[in-house]
């Protein structure tokens, strides 16, 4: 979807697409970082509203998709250190993952709760490395920290998951 | 290669036990209603509750001379005022679950805000939990896991009250302490109910869940339509609740409110008091605000169109509320003298374009001019005050 900058309807129509193409995806990403999915809810909600009042001012120099989980990474950080955060389960099990629409496979719940388990700003790099298949420049970028931060994260991060991952090999 | 392999376990993973998560099919319209900058979300239902329910047997409401809450909430409630008797209940209930007793010490309403206080107590624990400093005890987050070990504690962001699900109100907060007493957690919070547009009169019930931890699965609305009511809000588990009752009496009765109106403009804003509202606990001041926009102009002039990155990719673009916040932060409470009514009290609860609100504690005696002014040295400037009353 193109970034569009203009009258009121315009932005709009051009909140509606965004939040129909990157919804989910802001809440699984928002979900992971904060390990609760009515404060996953909140941190995209107000992603979106963020992003609906800075359109006139996005000078389309990231895509819309990386503004997009700029925003709610940051968004989610200043959650963390909210006074409610003891809500937040702390230790997500399988079981206190959102059930799966289809059949769900507990290897990957498994991989996923250890996913969760780890620092908050590890978890980040998984989340844009992994899934949103990022590289580490991308990332540095995205996260304004050095491409050497990201790489250490991610090594540390790698070797932290390592038992899950090299049992999937074994097998 | 290995990489190549892992790259696509760990994506698997996350397009997998993830699928599970709801998208919002409202989110789009919320934003857009959020976007019109109105004060906070406000619920449709407004909600006054007067009926009288017969006292559970063995609970006790007697007055104390000093209330705990304002031990752990004494930065925001300042002194116990006299009338805090009126108001607080205490013992209201106890019971213990998975090892655990729970107790709720206390609950004041007044008219505004529901305060509760309530502890933990891990009965297997042999010493306090928490950091000892300065006399008081620092809960960690290892600390709170402790509670999570046990499987109980704060399960779900809601309370009910008389069976109607409340969802955790704007401007509400707590504190969380250990105590000498081992294995203790003690909890105290305030949830701003009239953010809610919700009232409390007469003999209620509420219940917290703050029990045995539940799997918000098995509450999803998707699989679990039985579990919600017909105004599509979760109704009052089975399990997981403590369940107390509380006795808000005529509270509401007890609040007296003013709004001066009357508007004040400088350079950078103009400003009323749309409402003040003193209570048997606290006093609550709302402004309305409107920036210029020759002074926003002006503002990003100096200092560039908003937030940037270190990259320098703008963020968010400044708005009025940057260049007025300064001056709305420095506000405190003076009577018609200039006199500060509040050495500590911070004031400023909450800001955003068009919206400010200040608390302070209570104010025995209600001067007969009251106005929020700023005092960067200790001596208010009367020409910079707002009146609210």
């Amino acid at each position: 979807m193109e970034m569009v900058q203009g009258p009121d309807d315009i932005r709009k129509e051009a909140l509606v697409n965004m939040v129909e193409e990157y919804q989910s995806m802001l809440l699984r990403m928002c979900y992971v970082q904060l390990r609760d999915i009515e404060m996953a809810k909140d941190a995209v909600q107000d992603t979106f509203l963020k992003a609906y009042r800075a359109f006139s001012s996005f000078r389309g120099d990231s895509t819309e998709k990386t503004w997009l989980i700029k925003i709610a990474m940051n968004t989610c950080r200043t959650m963390q250190r909210g006074s409610w955060l003891r809500h937040v389960d702390r230790r997500i099990t399988p079981e206190d993952l959102p059930l799966a629409s289809e059949h769900h496979d507990m290897e990957d719940m498994n991989l996923m709760c250890a996913v969760m388990a780890l620092p908050p700003k590890w978890r980040e790099i998984i989340t844009l490395y992994y899934w949103q298949e990022m590289n580490v420049r991308d990332i540095a970028k995205l996260l304004g920290v050095a491409q050497s931060t990201v790489s250490s994260r991610l090594k540390r991060a790698r070797e932290k998951l390592r038992a899950n991952l090299e049992k999937e090999a074994e097998e | 290669m290995i990489e190549q392999r892992e790259k696509e376990r760990i994506k698997k993973a996350y397009e997998t036990s993830l699928s599970g998560l709801q998208e919002d099919p409202w989110l789009a319209q919320r934003v857009l209603n959020e976007g019109k900058e109105k004060k906070r979300m406000k619920k449709s239902i407004s909600l006054l509750l007067a009926f009288a329910l017969t006292l559970m047997v063995g609970t006790a409401a007697y007055a104390a001379t000093q209330w705990g809450i304002y031990d752990f909430l004494g930065s925001m409630l300042g002194k116990q005022p006299a009338g805090a008797d009126q108001v607080m209940q205490s013992n209201l209930h106890q019971e213990t679950v998975n090892g655990v007793e729970i107790t709720v010490k206390e609950a004041g309403y007044d008219g505004k805000t529901l305060f509760l206080l309530y502890s933990y107590r891990i009965l297997d624990a042999k010493e306090p939990i928490g950091i000892q400093k300065n006399g008081a005890y620092l809960i960690t987050e290892a600390d709170e896991n402790l509670l999570y070990e046990k499987n109980v504690g704060w399960w779900i962001d809601q309370l009910w009250i008389n069976g109607k699900a409340v969802d955790m109100p704007g401007n509400s907060g707590s504190s969380i302490w250990g105590s000498d007493v081992p294995g203790e957690i003690i909890h105290a919070e305030y949830w701003r109910l009239d953010n809610e547009e919700l009232a409390l009169e007469g003999e209620i019930e509420i219940s917290l869940p703050i029990g045995e931890r539940q799997n918000l699965n098995d509450y999803r609305k998707v699989d679990h339509p039985e579990k919600y009511g017909e105004d599509g809000e979760l109704l009052p588990p089975e399990k997981g609740l403590i369940t107390f009752r509380f006795d808000a009496k005529d509270t509401l009765s007890k609040v007296r409110t003013f709004a001066a109106n009357e508007e004040k403009t400088m350079p950078e804003i103009t400003a009323k008091v749309t409402e003040a509202s003193f209570t048997p606990l606290m006093t609550y001041i709302t402004l309305e605000l409107q920036g210029n926009e020759a002074a926003l102009a002006s503002y990003k002039a100096k200092n560039g169109e908003g937030y940037y990155d270190e990259n320098g990719t703008l963020l968010f673009p400044y708005t009025d509320m940057d260049v007025f916040s300064g001056y709305i932060d420095s506000l405190t409470l003076v009577d018609r003298k200039g006199t500060i009514l509040f050495e500590e009290a911070r004031g400023c609860n909450g800001l955003s374009n068009t919206w400010a609100e200040f608390i302070f504690p209570h104010l025995e005696n209600i001067p007969d001019a009251l106005y929020l002014a700023p005092a960067p040295n200790g001596t208010a400037d009367m020409n910079q005050a707002i009146r609210v009353k």
